[in-house]
C-alpha cells in the first residue's frame, strides 16, 4: 500500500512536470501579421472597446464575451492591421487583406491587457492600447504604471495609442463652472476665456507631455491619437479657431488620429486624421459582431464590367429589378456600398400614406453627425445635425403628393427637386464627409419606386468663360478649373460667387511661366479683399513648381498639382490634390502609378467615352492624398 | 484572566492514581466561581433562587449557598459560563439546563445536581452545530476564493511572472497543507503498553514544574511501566524546592540535578542515558499532559518502523491576552494542519519539544552525534528537537503525528519574549533546513516537493511583502489591496479550521496573527539568516 501511495505520488510529480514544462517552453505564440501577401485595397475596419470587466454595464464586455467576439472575427477570418499599417494604407503606398480590421482597447484600463492577452495569444490578433498618460499617475491598480507601459510595449500582440496626457478631463468654460472636454474648449481662466495662445500653449503641453512620456517609456511617439468623447471641435456652433488650433497641435505630432464614433469602416480615402470606429458593446455576441460591422462595409467596383454592388440591409423588401422597396412600419434600410461617395445624386419616388413618415438619412457616419430629409404625404423636411443641436434647414411644402424626388448632395451644397423643378435650392450644409444611407419607416409603411444612386466622382470642369458653362455639365462635376483672370480678380467675383452657391470649387489655374507672379496676386488680392478670401480656397499649380507648393499652402490654399503623365511625381503634403492632365491618346493612368487606387480613376475615364461629347473635355482629378 | 508572571492555577479537579482517591472520571471537572440562577415549580409556586457555583463538570454541577426547598428534586438551571472557564468550545455560554438533584448537605448550603443532559450533547446540538456549519461555510468560502484568486492569477501571470508564480505557490503550498491534513488517521488503538522514561529537562522552572510533574505522574498509563525523571539544569530559583515537593508525593519520581547549567540537550541526554526502558518520551517542564496523552502516543510504536512520534500541543495559557490568543490557533493549526500534512508522509519534520515520543535505542545511536552537533563550527545549543528530528528523518525513518496524544503548553505573554521565542525559532528552522535540504530529497516525493517549496517560499516572503507593503505604493502608486485580501482568505481558512474544531470564540485571532505575521515577525527572518549561529537561549531567559 505505501509503495502504491508513492508510485502515485511520482505519477501525480511527472504530470505536473510535464505540464509545467510544457508551459514554459511551448513556442512563444506569435501575432498573424503578413503583410507581404496583402492584396486589398476597400478599407479597414477599427473597433474599440471600453474595457473588459464583468459589472454587466453594456459599454464593457466580459471576459468570457470579448473571447466570443474575437473568436467569432478569428474565424469570419478577420486579420488584425497596425497603426502603421493603416498610414500606409491611407497613403496608398501598401495593401491590406480583404478582411482587416484595427483593435482598440481604450483607456489604459489594466483590465483591457490583463484580460486581453490571453486571447489575442489564442487568436494571433493584435491590438492597440489607447492610453491617457495621466492615469499612469492615478494611485490603485486600475490604470497601467509606467513600468506595465513599458513592459506593454515590448509585447508584439500590443501597440500603444495616444490619448494625450490630461485630455480625458474637462475644464470650465464660463463664470458658472460648466464644464466641458479639456481638447475643444478654451478654459475659463481669470473671468475670461483663453486667449488663442494660452489655448494653443494648453494643448501643446498636453499632447506634447504624452507624446514624450510614451518615448521615454517605449523609445517611439505613438503614430495615431484617439479623441477621448470624439470631440474635435467640429460641432456646430463649436469655436473655429479652436478646432483648427487644435487640428493643428495633432497634426505637430501624430500622423493619424481617431476621432468619429459609430461606424467602423474607414475607406481607401478616409482621412487619416478623422478616422471612425466602432464601440463594441457587451451585449453583443460575435454573431452581432460580425453584423455590424457587415452593416458598415463597403465595396469598390472590382472591374469596369463589375456592377456596382449596392445593396440594400435591413428590415424592408427590396425588389432589385423593378428598383422597389417596400419598408415595413419601423423598419431601417442602409444602402450598402454608398459609404465612400460624399457626393452624390439620389433619385427616387417616395409613397408615403396619410399619418406615416419616411426618413432618409444622407452622409450618416455616426448619430451626432448627419442629414435627415423627412417624408410625409404633403411636406419635406431637412435637418441637419453636426455634433451639435438638430438644426432645421428647410420646411417646404410638397406641390402633389409622391414627385419624383432627386437630392444632389455635393461638396456643401444640399439640393433637392421634385418632379424636375427645383424645391431646395442649394444649401449649405456643415455634415461634409461621406457616411452611410439609411431609409427608416415610421408610424406607417411606406415605399419607394425608382430609386437610383449615382455617385458623383470628383469630376473637373475646364473652362475659360464661367458664365457660358451649362447647368448640365456643372452638374456632373465637383469643380472648375479656370485660368486667373491677367488683371483685376474682381471682374470674375460674380462669376465665382454663382459656382459656389451651387455647390462647386473654384479653383484658378496658375500656369507655369507666369505662376510665381500670378500666385502673388492672388494671395495679395485675397488679402484685400474677404470674400475673395472665402470664395478662393484652392489653387491648382504646376507640379514641377515646388518652391510655390509651400507659398501657396502658408497662405492658406489648398493646392492642386497639375501633372503629365511624363512628370516625376512631387511631394505631396498632407491635403494637397494631384491632377493629372492626360491626353485623349495617352495611356491612362501613367505607368508610374498604375494600381488599385487608380481603379476609380481609370473606370471614369472609360465611361466617359459614353458621355455627352461636350464633356470629353473634362480633366480627371483623384482625391489622392499622401 | 491570568495575569503574567504568575502561576497558571490548574482548576482541572483531576482524579488522583493513588490508593485513597475516587476513580478516574471520564470527563472534565472544573473548580469554578460565578452565580447560577435555579429555577423551581412552575405558575404560582415558581421560584428563583440565586446561588454560586463551586464545581462544574459534563454531567453535573455542585452549587453552594443555596437553600433548596425540601422535596424540591427535578429543578431548571440557568448560568454563564465565563470565558476561559472551561475548555474551549463550553465556556463564553449561557446554559439553560434541567437537573436532578442528586445530593443535598443543607447546614452548609451545598447542592450537587446531574444535569439530565451532558453539556457537550446539549452543544451540540445547538451552537456547536451552528459553529460548525459556519466554520464549514466559511472554510469554504476562502478556499473557493483563493482557488478563484490563483485561477486569476494564472491570468495575470505574464504580467508580472515573479510575483504571480510566488502567488500560486504560496496559494497551492497552503491549499496542500489543509488537504493533506484532511487525509490524517491518527494511529489505531491498540493494547500495547511499552515501558518508557519521561524525561523532563528544567532550569528555573519553579512556577509550572510541579504542575507538569504531577500531571504525568497523573496519567493513565501503567505506574509499572513508567519512569519519570526530571533533570534540574543548574536552576538557580526555587526549582530543586518544587521537584522535591512533587517526590514527597511521588517517591518514584527519579531527579537529577545538574549543579550548572548545561544546556537542555544534555539535560536530556541524562535522561536517556539512565533509562532502559522502550521508549523515550521528552516533555517541557512548562507542559501538561492529559491524562491519556502517554496512553495515545505509544500506540504508534505498534509498528516497529515508526522511529518517533510528537504529540499534539495546545496553548493552556490561551485568553490571557492577544498575544497568547494568537498564539492558541496558530499551535492549533501547526500541530493539526502542518504536521498531520507532513505525518501522511511519515516525515514530520519537527518532533514537539513540549511533547514527543522516541524508541530509545535509535536515540541512543544519535546521542553523541546530537550533543556535539556543530554547524559551520558553531556548537548547537538550540533545536534540539529539530535536530534530533533531521537524524532520524536523515536514515529514512518514520516520524508521525498523533493528535489524539494532547498536551498543553504555557506560550510567551509579553509580546518581547514572544518575539525572542520566535527569532530563536527561526534561527533553528533555517539552520536544520538546510541540513534537511540534502536528505529530504529522498523521502517520498510530495514531502519532498513541500519541504523544498516550504523552505524557499517563507525565504521570499520578506521580499515579496517588501514589494507588495512599501515598494509598490510608494514607487508604482498600486495598492496592497489585492495582496492583503489574500492573506485575509489564508487567514480565514486557518480560523474556520480552527472553529471547526474548537467551536471558540479564539477562531477569529487566527487573522489577528497572519497579520501579525505579515506585519512583524515575517521581518525576523532575514536577522534569523543572517544570526542563525547566535547561541541564544530566548525565551528561557527569565520565565514567567
Amino acid at each position: 500500500m505505501k509503495k502504491l501511495f508513492i508510485a502515485f505520488q511520482w505519477l501525480v510529480l511527472l504530470a505536473a512536470a510535464a505540464g509545467l514544462g510544457w508551459l514554459l517552453f511551448r513556442p512563444t505564440p506569435k501575432p498573424r501579421h503578413e503583410p507581404e501577401i496583402w492584396q486589398h485595397w476597400q478599407g479597414f475596419h477599427v473597433l474599440s472597446y471600453e474595457g473588459i470587466n464583468d459589472s454587466g454595464d453594456p459599454r464593457y464586455v466580459s471576459r468570457e464575451r470579448l473571447a466570443e467576439q474575437l473568436h467569432a472575427l478569428q474565424d469570419a477570418g478577420w486579420e488584425t492591421m497596425t497603426d502603421q499599417d493603416a498610414l500606409q494604407f491611407l497613403r496608398h503606398k501598401h495593401p491590406l487583406p480583404e478582411k482587416a480590421l484595427l483593435l482598440i482597447f481604450e483607456g489604459g484600463r489594466k483590465d483591457n491587457v490583463i484580460r486581453a492577452t490571453p486571447l489575442l495569444r489564442e487568436t494571433g490578433l493584435i491590438a492597440h492600447l489607447a492610453l491617457p498618460t495621466s492615469v499612469t499617475k492615478t494611485w490603485g491598480n486600475h490604470f497601467l504604471k509606467s513600468n506595465e507601459v513599458r513592459s506593454l510595449s515590448k509585447d508584439p500582440f500590443w501597440h500603444l495609442i495616444s490619448m494625450g496626457h490630461d485630455a480625458i478631463q474637462q475644464v470650465p468654460v464660463d463664470s458658472e463652472g460648466t464644464r466641458r472636454n479639456f481638447l475643444s474648449h478654451r478654459a475659463w481662466i481669470n473671468g475670461a476665456p483663453e486667449s488663442d495662445e494660452a489655448y494653443r500653449q494648453r494643448l501643446h503641453k498636453d499632447f506634447s507631455r504624452a507624446a514624450l512620456d510614451l518615448q521615454y517609456w517605449t523609445g517611439g511617439i505613438p503614430l495615431a491619437y484617439l479623441f477621448p468623447y470624439t470631440d474635435t471641435g467640429g460641432s456646430a456652433g463649436a469655436d473655429v479657431l479652436a478646432a483648427s488650433l487644435l487640428h493643428t497641435e495633432l497634426t505637430r505630432w501624430h500622423t493619424l488620429a481617431f476621432t468619429d464614433e459609430g461606424d467602423s469602416f474607414n475607406h481607401h480615402s478616409a482621412n487619416p486624421l478623422r478616422l471612425s470606429r466602432l464601440r463594441v458593446r457587451g451585449d453583443w455576441s460575435g454573431h452581432d459582431l460580425l453584423n455590424h460591422m457587415e452593416a458598415f462595409s463597403t465595396f469598390l467596383p472590382k472591374g469596369p464590367d463589375a456592377p456596382h454592388p449596392l445593396h440594400w440591409r435591413g428590415q424592408g423588401i427590396t425588389h432589385p429589378e423593378t428598383r422597389r422597396l417596400i419598408l415595413p412600419p419601423e423598419a431601417t434600410l442602409s444602402l450598402n456600398g454608398a459609404k465612400p461617395w460624399p457626393d452624390f445624386r439620389w433619385d427616387f419616388t417616395p409613397h408615403v400614406p396619410r399619418g406615416g413618415k419616411l426618413e432618409l438619412h444622407l452622409r450618416y457616419h455616426s448619430p451626432p453627425a448627419h442629414i435627415r430629409i423627412t417624408l410625409e404625404t404633403h411636406r419635406i423636411q431637412v435637418h441637419e445635425k453636426n455634433r451639435g443641436p438638430m438644426i432645421r434647414l428647410a420646411d417646404i411644402p410638397l406641390p402633389n403628393p409622391s414627385p419624383h424626388h432627386q437630392i444632389l448632395l455635393k461638396n456643401n451644397r444640399l439640393r433637392i427637386d421634385a418632379d424636375g423643378a427645383p424645391l431646395l435650392s442649394p444649401t449649405p450644409v456643415q455634415v461634409l464627409s461621406s457616411g452611410q444611407l439609411f431609409l427608416t419607416s415610421l408610424e406607417e409603411p411606406c415605399e419607394v419606386s425608382n430609386w437610383k444612386f449615382s455617385p458623383l466622382e470628383p469630376l473637373y470642369l475646364s473652362g475659360e468663360n464661367l458664365s457660358a458653362l451649362t447647368q448640365r455639365e456643372l452638374d456632373h462635376v465637383v469643380g472648375v478649373f479656370f485660368p486667373l483672370p491677367p488683371d483685376s480678380l474682381s471682374a470674375a467675383l460674380t462669376d465665382w460667387v454663382k459656382l459656389t452657391a451651387k455647390g462647386l470649387h473654384t479653383i484658378p489655374v496658375l500656369e507655369a511661366e507666369s505662376a510665381s507672379a500670378d500666385l502673388d496676386r492672388l494671395i495679395q488680392a485675397r488679402r484685400e479683399h474677404p470674400a475673395l478670401e472665402t470664395l478662393i480656397t484652392r489653387v491648382a499649380l504646376p507640379a514641377n513648381a515646388q518652391p510655390l507648393h509651400q507659398t501657396a499652402r502658408d497662405a492658406g490654399l489648398k493646392l492642386y498639382m497639375l501633372a503629365d503623365p511624363d512628370d516625376t511625381l512631387p511631394t505631396l503634403g498632407s491635403n494637397d490634390h494631384l491632377v493629372f492632365r492626360p491626353s485623349e491618346t495617352d495611356a491612362f493612368p501613367p505607368a508610374a502609378l498604375q494600381g488599385p487606387p487608380w481603379q476609380r480613376m481609370v473606370e471614369a475615364n472609360q465611361r466617359g467615352q459614353d458621355w455627352p461629347p461636350e464633356l470629353k473635355r473634362l480633366q480627371r482629378a483623384t482625391e489622392i492624398q499622401p | 484572566m491570568h495575569k503574567s508572571h504568575q502561576m497558571v492555577p490548574d482548576r482541572r479537579k483531576r482524579a488522583l492514581s493513588r490508593p485513597g482517591t475516587p476513580d478516574r472520571r471520564t470527563h472534565f471537572r472544573y473548580a469554578v466561581d460565578f452565580p447560577v440562577k435555579l429555577i423551581v415549580g412552575r405558575g404560582i409556586q415558581r421560584q428563583e433562587i440565586l446561588c454560586k457555583a463551586s464545581d462544574l463538570s459534563e454531567g453535573g454541577i455542585h452549587l453552594a449557598h443555596i437553600h433548596l426547598p425540601d422535596g424540591t428534586d427535578n429543578i431548571r438551571l440557568k448560568f454563564h459560563v465565563p470565558e476561559n472557564v472551561l475548555p474551549e468550545g463550553y465556556d463564553n455560554h449561557t446554559y439553560h439546563l434541567k437537573g436532578t438533584v442528586q445530593n443535598r448537605d443543607d447546614p452548609h448550603g451545598e447542592l450537587g445536581v446531574a444535569f439530565d443532559e451532558p453539556l457537550g450533547r446539549r452543544l451540540a446540538r445547538g451552537t456547536w452545530a451552528v459553529l460548525r456549519i459556519t466554520a464549514v461555510l466559511l472554510a469554504f468560502v476562502a478556499f473557493s476564493l483563493i482557488l478563484l484568486s490563483k485561477y486569476d492569477n494564472l491570468y495575470d501571470f505574464w504580467f508580472d511572472v515573479p510575483i504571480f508564480l510566488y502567488s500560486i505557490c504560496v496559494g497551492a503550498y497552503l491549499l496542500s497543507r489543509f488537504i493533506f491534513a484532511g487525509f490524517y488517521r491518527a494511529p489505531k488503538p491498540n493494547e500495547a503498553t511499552p515501558t518508557m522514561t519521561v524525561v523532563i529537562p528544567a532550569h528555573n522552572e519553579e512556577t509550572n514544574i510541579e504542575r507538569t510533574i504531577r500531571e504525568i505522574m497523573e496519567t493513565r498509563y501503567p505506574a509499572d511501566k513508567l519512569q519519570v525523571v526530571v533533570v534540574d539544569d543548574g536552576s538557580t530559583d526555587r526549582t530543586p524546592e518544587r521537584i522535591e515537593a512533587a517526590r514527597a508525593d511521588y517517591p518514584e519520581l527519579v531527579s537529577i540535578r545538574f549543579e550548572t547549567a548545561q544546556g537542555k540537550r544534555q539535560a536530556l541526554a541524562a535522561g536517556v542515558r539512565i533509562s532502559k526502558a522502550d521508549l523515550l518520551v521528552f516533555i517541557d517542564s512548562d507542559s501538561f499532559l492529559e491524562r491519556d496523552a502517554l496512553t495515545h502516543i505509544v500506540r504508534a510504536f505498534a509498528d516497529p518502523t515508526v522511529a518517533a512520534v510528537t504529540g499534539h500541543c495546545d496553548v493552556e495559557n490561551s485568553h490571557v491576552n492577544l498575544i497568547t490568543k494568537m498564539q492558541a490557533v496558530r499551535y492549533y493549526i501547526g500541530f493539526r494542519v502542518m504536521k498531520a500534512a507532513e505525518s501522511i508522509f511519515d516525515s514530520v519534520t519537527c518532533l514537539s519539544g513540549p511533547f514527543a515520543a522516541y524508541r530509545r535505542s535509535l536515540v541512543e545511536e544519535r546521542l553523541d552525534e546530537w550533543l556535539d552537533q556543530k554547524f559551520l563550527g558553531i556548537p548547537a545549543t538550540f533545536g534540539d528537537d529539530r535536530s534530533l528530528t533531521n537524524a532520524l528523518l536523515r536514515d529514512g525513518h518514520r516520524v508521525l503525528y498523533d493528535s489524539r496524544a494532547r498536551c498543553t503548553t504555557i506560550v510567551p505573554e509579553s509580546t518581547r519574549q514572544f518575539l525572542r521565542q520566535q527569532l530563536r525559532w527561526k534561527r533553528s528552522w533555517f539552520r536544520e533546513s538546510l541540513r534537511a535540504c540534502g536528505f529530504m530529497w529522498r523521502r517520498q516525493p510530495f514531502m519532498a516537493l513541500s519541504f523544498y517549496t516550504g523552505f524557499l517560499l517563507p525565504l521570499l516572503g520578506p521580499a515579496v511583502v517588501f514589494r507588495a507593503m512599501i515598494f509598490v505604493p510608494l514607487f508604482r502608486l498600486g495598492t496592497p489591496f489585492v495582496y492583503l485580501l489574500g492573506i485575509l482568505l489564508m487567514s480565514m481558512l486557518m480560523s474556520s479550521t480552527y472553529l471547526f474544531a474548537r467551536k471558540s470564540r479564539l477562531w477569529i485571532y487566527g487573522v489577528h496573527f497572519c497579520f501579525f505575521y505579515l506585519l512583524i515577525l515575517i521581518w525576523q527572518l532575514p536577522i534569523a539568516v543572517l544570526t542563525f549561529w547566535k547561541p541564544d537561549w530566548g525565551t528561557r531567559k527569565g520565565r514567567i
